[in-house]
């Protein structure tokens, strides 16, 4: 299926080199979660992340649907307390 | 008394006369500082009806106990005083350099009463005050007046002014300081202008006395490297400031756009934090002591647009950009410039110009009234218009009175998008149900900085929670307030105490506040009578409220947000459930049903003797 990764803030130098923009679409494996997506990039988890799909408030072990959107910045803590 | 120099500069404008004061060690550990000191004076010395622009209102320059020590962000003040705008008690912040200075005058607090018969400026070097003639000043921009200051009275001095905007008396007007920082918010501007106070400059070399400098050295030093390393390593407030906020805040569908008619916007792409690290930015720009450094000192090379100054942050970018419709960045720097010269918050002027353009294109303003076609995403007529405001020319001198009176004027109030007459920040409640049971409640007026519980229900501060739901929401806005209470009457910065003297063990509290007050003061503070102390001064400004005829019934919010569904995002079809949430808040805060703090609650606080009925 088809999905849209979202990367905001510094996590945008999280995407491979030359990417344009903020944003990817993937073609990923039928019952992915989210937390597969981010691995593919090396996106930090929550709660070090806030990780968003179609705008709102994940499960973690939520499966993903095509043509869902997930977005993810840091959580303004930094990562560490 | 160590931390706080107990002592306070109480000046008289009319009389042209100073005195010193002193406080006591009870009533310094009661109140806090800062904030807290102030709302005790106000409340105490002022008749709560009395206009904002008279001279009967009192205006304070307050510190707090952490202001000028080695607290990493130590470096806030605020002004405290009745707001022209909301008609409420304001509390406006800012940071830079000239609070440490303050502070280092060896005054807590500096009083204002009355109005100087002719423009004066205030010169404080220690205990040395003069009160000198500001009529050469008046009339010049922020800038020009600091840079005249600094070369008559000393060049290391720091500067606190207004511009032609607290001048001209436009409600939103604001007190700049070091040029380019705000105590932005209601109209604490316009009444320094109407005390004819052009500047308050300071210089000092008293030190701010610690009870346990080893300790107080060792936590700060700690706290310092942790947020140090977090940022060196490319933490996004470093990198971005606020402005990598607006993508995130648009996917979540509460960006104000077009004055509140969505809250996503099309234009985003021209409006992002990389937009000015790529064009715009020269480099980040700490205030003292800050190991984040999120103001943003930016250049615009263009001829329309051109200049150099600090900004934008993400509020400016919400009211200039999205709210009127412009995603041209070098427009929205232009205007924050002109708002920094002038000495406008760029909320309310932003905010206001969004509710005129809906105003126009609904042919509730006639076109000849306002002098030129008015309509969203014109970035030129923004630009003109932030002039107009501050000179009080043209159709800008209708919008000097703010969105709420302008709405009201040409009979469509509905259309402000205000709580208590100040123009909402920028995150669109029926999308973030926690801010719109803030705004309604915040003794300000609209205000983020009352208690952000965005820094949970967006940014994930202590932890990620649904900002559609309804759960727990009036308790944690509550504990945001007071927490955000404390925070002020510290004199430390909001930005690193949320994000860094969290222990999300225990909820919402800023658990190594607590020992950075003890070791600073010497007073015994823990986590529960520091969060009380906080929770004893919002309810004073609660009652001053009260006693100024403000009451339950201007705890709400406007019609767009209550009837008005969201069209788009994830909160389309969304409004904000305030109605669910208000009884149970006025419930946990031990106010009765009309929002007047019952007795007990008053006696459990120590403040009884200002029960209102």
């Amino acid at each position: 299926m088809e999905i849209h990764l979202k990367l905001f803030a510094n996590y945008r130098n999280l995407f491979p080199p030359g990417t344009d923009g903020y944003q990817l679409t993937l073609t990923i494996p039928d019952n992915s979660t989210v937390n597969d997506v981010l691995a593919m990039f090396s996106v930090p988890q929550a709660p070090e992340s806030v990780v968003l799909v179609n705008g709102k408030t994940h499960l973690p072990d939520e499966l993903l649907k095509n043509g869902d959107v997930i977005s993810a910045f840091p959580a303004m803590a930094g990562g560490n307390h | 008394m160590k931390a706080w120099h107990g002592k306070v500069l109480r000046i008289n404008l009319k009389d042209q006369t100073s005195k010193v004061e002193t406080v006591t060690q009870e009533f310094a550990s009661k109140y806090l500082g800062g904030r807290g000191w102030a709302v005790k004076y106000l409340l105490d010395e002022m008749d709560p009806k009395v206009d904002a622009l008279s001279p009967e209102n009192m205006m304070i320059f307050a510190t707090g106990p952490l202001t000028g020590t080695v607290a990493p962000t130590g470096n806030r003040y605020m002004v405290v005083t009745k707001s022209p705008l909301t008609g409420a008690l304001t509390n406006s912040n800012s940071g830079g350099f000239f609070p440490t200075e303050m502070k280092k005058t060896g005054f807590d607090l500096f009083i204002f009463e009355g109005k100087a018969d002719k423009p004066v400026y205030l010169w404080i070097d220690e205990d040395q005050v003069e009160i000198r003639s500001a009529e050469h000043l008046w009339g010049k921009n922020v800038p020009e007046t600091e840079d005249t200051l600094l070369a008559e009275t000393h060049p290391k001095a720091k500067v606190a002014c207004i511009g032609q905007g607290g001048e001209n008396l436009v409600l939103f007007a604001s007190i700049m300081n070091d040029k380019h920082r705000a105590a932005g918010r209601s109209g604490v501007g316009a009444v320094m202008g109407s005390k004819n106070l052009k500047a308050v400059v300071v210089k000092g070399s008293q030190p701010v006395e610690i009870a346990d400098p080893e300790g107080m050295d060792h936590i700060c030093r700690e706290m310092s490297k942790t947020v140090g390393n977090v940022m060196k390593a490319g933490g996004a407030m470093r990198v971005y400031g606020t402005s990598y906020v607006p993508p995130i805040t648009n996917e979540m569908g509460i960006l104000p756009t077009r004055n509140f008619q969505s809250g996503q916007f099309e234009g985003i792409q021209g409006i992002t934090g990389d937009v000015i690290n790529e064009k715009y930015l020269k480099k980040p720009k700490p205030c003292f002591r800050c190991p984040i450094a999120c103001g943003r000192d930016t250049k615009v090379d263009d001829p329309k647009y051109g200049g150099e100054g600090e900004g934008p942050e993400y509020e400016t970018i919400a009211a200039y950009g999205s709210a009127c419709g412009v995603d041209n960045m070098a427009a929205i720097i232009k205007a924050n410039y002109l708002c920094n010269e002038y000495g406008l918050d760029t909320i309310s002027a932003g905010m206001t110009i969004a509710c005129a353009m809906e105003l126009a294109e609904k042919d509730y303003i006639p076109q000849e009234t306002i002098g030129f076609d008015l309509h969203f995403g014109d970035p030129d007529a923004m630009i003109e218009l932030t002039h107009q405001i501050a000179k009080r020319e043209g159709f800008g001198d209708e919008l000097a009175m703010g969105s709420y009176r302008l709405a009201e004027k040409y009979g469509h109030p509905e259309l402000a998008v205000t709580a208590k007459k100040q123009e909402f920040p920028g995150y669109d409640p029926r999308g973030s149900q926690g801010m719109g049971l803030l705004y309604a409640t915040s003794n300000k007026g609209a205000s983020h900085m009352s208690g952000d519980i965005a820094y949970s229900e967006v940014f994930g501060v202590p932890e990620k929670i649904d900002p559609l739901s309804l759960e727990n929401k009036a308790e944690l806005v509550k504990r945001f307030e007071d927490a955000f209470t404390v925070i002020d009457s510290t004199g430390l910065c909001v930005f690193l105490s949320v994000r860094y003297m969290f222990d999300p063990q225990v909820e919402l509290w800023p658990t190594p506040m607590s020992k950075v007050m003890q070791f600073a003061t010497g007073v015994p503070y823990t986590q529960q009578t520091l969060l009380e102390a906080g929770e004893r001064v919002f309810n004073m400004e609660r009652l001053f409220l009260l006693r100024a005829g403000i009451t339950h019934a201007d705890d709400t919010l406007p019609p767009r947000m209550l009837n008005e569904p969201l069209p788009s995002g994830p909160g389309k079809g969304h409004v904000a459930e305030l109605d669910k949430l208000l009884p149970r808040f006025y419930e946990i805060r031990g106010w009765n049903e009309v929002g007047i703090p019952d007795k007990e609650k008053l006696i459990s606080l120590g403040i009884s003797d200002y029960y209102f009925q």
